[in-house]
């Protein structure tokens, strides 16, 4: 028997070794050195069908190399009363398993698979609870094969004790779509350095020798799918310098191709990615969170939902959840289906009318209201279906009382992610503001809403393995009920209720401003619902504006307010656009953070002078062209294959600018242009080429600064038709200093 | 033999329907034809309908039945309905139609729209196409089933082989007629 | 999946869609009536919808009962209630804006040179028409 010694570390990337299984790098928590161990992972697969078939296919795969043992099971599938016979076809290594899967289902495509494309960091964790970032205890031979590993913490600890990270960032020096590239900057907690790109390639060899000494574990990049990487590699190769950039130096970058998908109500283009080995790439212009929650989010994305770090970084939460459903399966011992088959039950006519519904969103009522409290339900779809046992496989409840107290695949997978999700939040609440740990917590807290808001729409996903429209709709049917109940509540306790959002109502009362005054209604809500409701805040004001094409009609998402706290919120407004230029809705917002200085309500309407000032001064800054075409910049979007497209929007002219040189544009690439004056009418922002401040046309941009000026003056009287008026008349000619807005 | 009515017939289809296989191809596969062709067998009996391009818009039927029933409700409760939105449920819901087979007719709406979703090879498509008509075809021995679907796209061009495989299955088969080309198409070069 | 029944915002636009030729053929005076009627009609979409009736538009009309019942009773108020509950109105739009341009105009600037400025508000603005140049949509209420 070989000898074996103990390693303890944190786990950070595995992947298929095609020799022995998995290779797996661990970063040691006692000499902090980076290490690669190898383990066989011996992998199942299920197959279900007709014993006719069984029988032939069992003959097919009996002896062949790769397959340890096949053997008769029973085991549960969720969309099926009892539990059902399988195949049990265990394979040396998930490599050979994905190999005779593919192989076996060309020939027998009418059997039912189970586990047959399970991820290898899925059945990993399923197996031995080791998670990306997991501390794990290891035995491990003389040649460095693990013979068994332990996970000392668990995914759930508010405070896990993590490994030194070392990350390195790689920046270019300049946007490479738009400019060429001098240097890079290379930074780390220990130094930073700029690297000329020198036509010999030095900075290739400085790279070279970073990587080697300070051997991040990760490598954080701009550009790095699109430009960087390739760049590198490209320049590597020409020169002749080598530059191993994965720790495993047997193996080349892997590049994961582009796809564009679908994805609630947007199709979204990913581009080529670059992945490692040994090492984690984050390209912090593709991974889809990034902005949201950064590095600690990342990490905690990660660790919550096993993804690998890399993976974590780049996919949607949508990927997230899926794969914890998966694990909660495994670790029940239920089998995960290959092709989802399940349809929706029958329903009549009438019961689809009743239950195809959404979130209960009101009509606001339009105009500026004083004193107000935003009280929100903490993350009301996940609790519903926590506490609603809504799972495909468990009675469906009846209204929120649930049908059965085992909770099913879905609500298990949820709880410890809200729970946890809450731990937080309150944690964050026992520090000031400043403390060095809140930014890192608020990230984490971040990331785990974001599983939480989409595993309700994954609930209703066509290829959600555990997805279920009735399930879908049962939550929705009892956020309706919850969103009532509290709404009851509101009104027996005297409160108006000014409007409702699916999780969120706005009440007032007379006498009720400070934050105390509402206590009581959150508890009686609280204890008639089985939820839990915040208080978001009071409105010092808060402005519910209607519709921008009749003022009459109001609209459930445009409202801008100021809390008590000072602090402002927008919604549905310019300048929570995406495609609202950067100097727009930097007006914008400014115009409101005057309006929000305004302590009473005498004091609004200094403040509304102030924000009609500063309007004023910014539309002749405009119109005297003095704001940098950087700053007018609009991010349209393509969403279909330009051929597709009949009338020909700001986005495709733009696109096809771009298309024109030799660009490759994907549906659902975002599309950066200017409005330009004569011909073309737009400039696409990535040709490269330089627009000047004269060529853009200031009509177009000064209409975008009235709807913007009138969506925060409105509710003040001001309406958008005599706004135009004044803002288009020559009449009145001011010279006026140069307003230098912040972007 | 295919029997290809070209008739612009505001039901599509000759009522009572007999026990056989139906298609109705047209833009958006139909649906309000289709919604009316639900209604009108409604009113007069219990009606299966495997909704497999989310075409159901139940509210169209209710007001289409409104002038003709003092009782709305009954009727809509004369409609089963379930709805698919991979093409593997579709088998699914039709295998499991077949195991319970309904009293009277059986409509299936938008049937090839999951059939050319990318992400599904087309060989697996074209298997499970194959098997699900075959399904149907033993159905339409005891009760009229009509299919609807819209015309492949261009940009789905290579599963146009689905259409033929499914027209080949029909008895009957209705067109709707293509649009006449605009003015400026038929100008005749002077040149 | 995506929703299969139509949403109630698309049927309250099929019902007024399906009041296009009736509404051709009233007098202006009339058209103008019904629109504010059509505009009541939206103000319960959200109770409509929780509704789930067969029939979406008995709902719009018993909003409009509502709606109508609703001012009734405010006139009534008005007429007979002297304790006035509510703010005051707003001042009239004109004098709202007016009141803005006069303190800007007449708040002095440390570089602004020193002009006159022309009677604005004795001269009749200029309309400009509003040119459709943004490639974003409206933005109505959520899905």
């Amino acid at each position: 028997m070989s000898q074996t010694y103990t390693f303890t570390g944190w786990l950070l990337d595995l992947y298929l070794n095609q020799e022995e299984g998995l290779s797996l790098w661990f970063i040691s928590a006692d000499d902090d050195s980076r290490v690669c161990f190898r383990q066989r992972f011996p992998v199942n697969f299920y197959v279900a069908g007709p014993n006719e078939t069984l029988r032939a296919l069992w003959k097919l795969v009996s002896g062949r190399l790769g397959v340890l043992s096949l053997s008769r099971q029973r085991k549960q599938d969720v969309f099926e009363e009892q539990p059902v016979d399988v195949m049990q076809i265990e394979m040396e290594s998930p490599a050979s398993q994905v190999k005779l899967f593919r192989e076996i289902e060309e020939i027998y495509p009418d059997l039912t698979y189970y586990g047959a494309d399970l991820t290898i960091s899925t059945r990993y964790i399923a197996r031995y609870g080791a998670f990306p970032l997991a501390l794990c205890q290891l035995e491990v031979d003389e040649n460095d094969v693990i013979q068994s590993i332990q996970t000392l913490n668990d995914r759930w600890e508010l405070f896990p004790d993590l490994p030194p990270l070392r990350v390195l960032r790689v920046s270019p020096d300049a946007d490479p779509n738009r400019s060429s590239v001098q240097s890079l900057l290379v930074h780390s907690d220990r130094f930073e350095q700029h690297l000329p790109l020198d036509p010999q390639g030095a900075y290739l060899r400085i790279l070279d020798q970073i990587l080697a000494e300070y051997n991040p574990d990760i490598l954080v990049t701009d550009w790095g799918d699109s430009w960087l990487i390739p760049f590198l590699l490209k320049e590597s190769e020409e020169k002749g310098i080598p530059l191993q950039l994965n720790r495993d130096s047997n193996r080349p970058v892997r590049w994961q191709k582009e796809t564009t998908y679908f994805s609630y109500g947007h199709i979204i283009y990913r581009p080529e990615e670059a992945h490692l080995f040994g090492r984690c790439h984050i390209d912090r212009k593709s991974s889809m969170m990034w902005s949201d929650y950064s590095l600690a989010g990342t990490l905690e994305m990660a660790r919550v939902t096993t993804l690998p770090i890399e993976k974590a970084a780049r996919v949607s939460p949508g990927q997230g959840i899926s794969a914890m459903q998966v694990i909660t399966a495994l670790e029940k011992d239920i089998l995960v289906p290959y092709q989802k088959r399940q349809f929706e039950e029958f329903k009549t006519g009438l019961q689809l009318i009743q239950s195809d519904r959404g979130g209960m969103v009101y009509q606001p009522l339009i105009g500026l209201h004083t004193d107000v409290a935003q009280i929100d339900f903490i993350s009301m779809y996940p609790a519903i279906i926590i506490l609603g046992n809504i799972s495909p496989e468990v009675p469906l409840p009846d209204g929120l009382t649930p049908a059965d107290e085992n909770l099913g695949v879905v609500p298990l997978t949820l709880k410890p992610l809200y729970e946890k999700r809450v731990a937080i939040k309150q944690k964050v609440r026992t520090y000031p503001e400043s403390h060095p740990l809140v930014a890192n917590l608020k990230e984490r807290a971040q990331a785990l809403k974001w599983l939480l808001v989409v595993c309700f729409g994954f609930l209703g996903y066509k290829n959600a393995r555990y997805g279920r429209i009735e399930a879908h709709e049962s939550v929705t049917r009892g956020g309706r009920e919850v969103l009532l109940r509290a709404k009851d509540v509101a009104e027996e306790e005297g409160f108006e209720v000014l409007h409702m959002y699916v999780d969120a109502l706005w009440v007032k009362k007379k006498g009720c401003s400070k934050p105390e005054h509402f206590t009581e209604l959150i508890k009686k809500i609280n204890h008639r619902t089985g939820l839990t409701i915040n208080l978001d805040g009071v409105y010092r004001w808060v402005a519910f504006l209607p519709s921008k094409v009749d003022p009459r009609i109001p609209v459930a998402n445009r409202y801008f307010g100021v809390f008590q706290s000072g602090e402002i919120k927008v919604r549905g407004l310019e300048a929570r656009r995406r495609d609202t230029p950067l100097w727009i809705a930097a007006v914008q917002k400014e115009m409101i953070n005057l309006l929000g200085q305004a302590r009473t309500k005498d004091e609004l309407d200094d403040c509304i002078q102030e924000a009609f000032n500063y309007y004023q001064q910014a539309l002749q800054t405009l119109k005297t062209g003095l704001v940098l075409p950087e700053q007018l910049v609009i991010n349209g979007k393509v969403s279909y294959a330009l051929e597709a497209y009949k009338a020909s929007t700001a986005s495709v002219r733009a696109a096809r600018q771009l298309q024109n040189t030799g660009m490759l544009v994907r549906p659902g690439m975002r599309i950066r242009f200017v409005y330009t004056r004569g011909e073309p009418d737009v400039v696409a922002w990535d040709l490269g080429v330089k627009v000047e401040p004269a060529a853009i046309d200031s009509d177009k941009y000064i209409e975008l600064l009235i709807r913007a000026a009138s969506s925060v003056l409105s509710p003040f009287g001001i309406s958008v038709n005599i706004l135009r008026e004044w803002s288009l008349s020559d009449g009145l000619q001011l010279h006026l200093p140069t307003v230098q807005v912040m972007s | 033999m295919i029997e290809h009515d070209r008739s612009d017939s505001l039901t599509l289809f000759q009522m009572p329907l007999p026990p056989k296989r139906f298609l109705a191809i047209g833009a958006h596969a139909l649906s309000d034809r289709m919604l009316q062709l639900i209604s009108a067998l409604a009113l007069r009996q219990t009606v299966t309908v495997l909704d497999c391009g989310n075409r159901s818009n139940m509210y169209a039927v209710a007001k289409l039945i409104r002038p003709y029933t003092s009782d709305p409700v009954s009727v809509m409760n004369n409609i089963r309905l379930s709805r698919a939105f991979t093409c593997y449920q579709v088998l699914a819901m039709i295998q499991a139609t077949a195991k319970n087979p309904p009293g009277g007719a059986l409509v299936l709406l938008d049937l090839l729209a999951t059939f050319l979703d990318e992400d599904v090879e087309l060989k697996d498509s074209q298997r499970l196409l194959t098997h699900s008509l075959g399904i149907l075809e033993s159905m339409s021995h005891l009760a009229p089933v009509v299919i609807s679907t819209r015309p492949i796209p261009a940009i789905a061009e290579n599963r146009s082989i689905l259409l033929e495989q499914l027209k080949a299955s029909v008895d009957i088969c209705w067109e709707e007629p293509l649009p006449l080309p605009s003015s400026q198409e038929l100008q005749l070069a002077l040149f | 999946m995506g929703r299969t029944i139509a949403s109630i915002t698309q049927t309250w636009q099929e019902e007024e869609a399906a009041l296009n030729r009736f509404k051709r053929a009233l007098r202006k005076d009339d058209q103008v009536i019904l629109d504010e009627l059509l505009v009541m009609s939206r103000l319960h979409l959200a109770e409509a919808s929780y509704a789930s009736n067969l029939y979406p538009l008995d709902m719009y009309l018993i909003a409009i009962l509502l709606e109508v019942y609703k001012q009734l009773k405010a006139t009534q108020r008005q007429l007979f209630d002297h304790d006035q509950h509510k703010d005051q109105a707003r001042l009239e739009e004109e004098d709202v804006f007016l009141k803005l341009i006069t303190n800007y105009l007449e708040v002095p600037r440390e570089d602004q040179q020193e002009e006159k400025a022309s009677p604005q508000e004795e001269e009749e603005l200029p309309i400009a028409e509003p040119e459709s140049c943004c490639s974003y949509s409206d933005f109505e209420e959520a899905p």
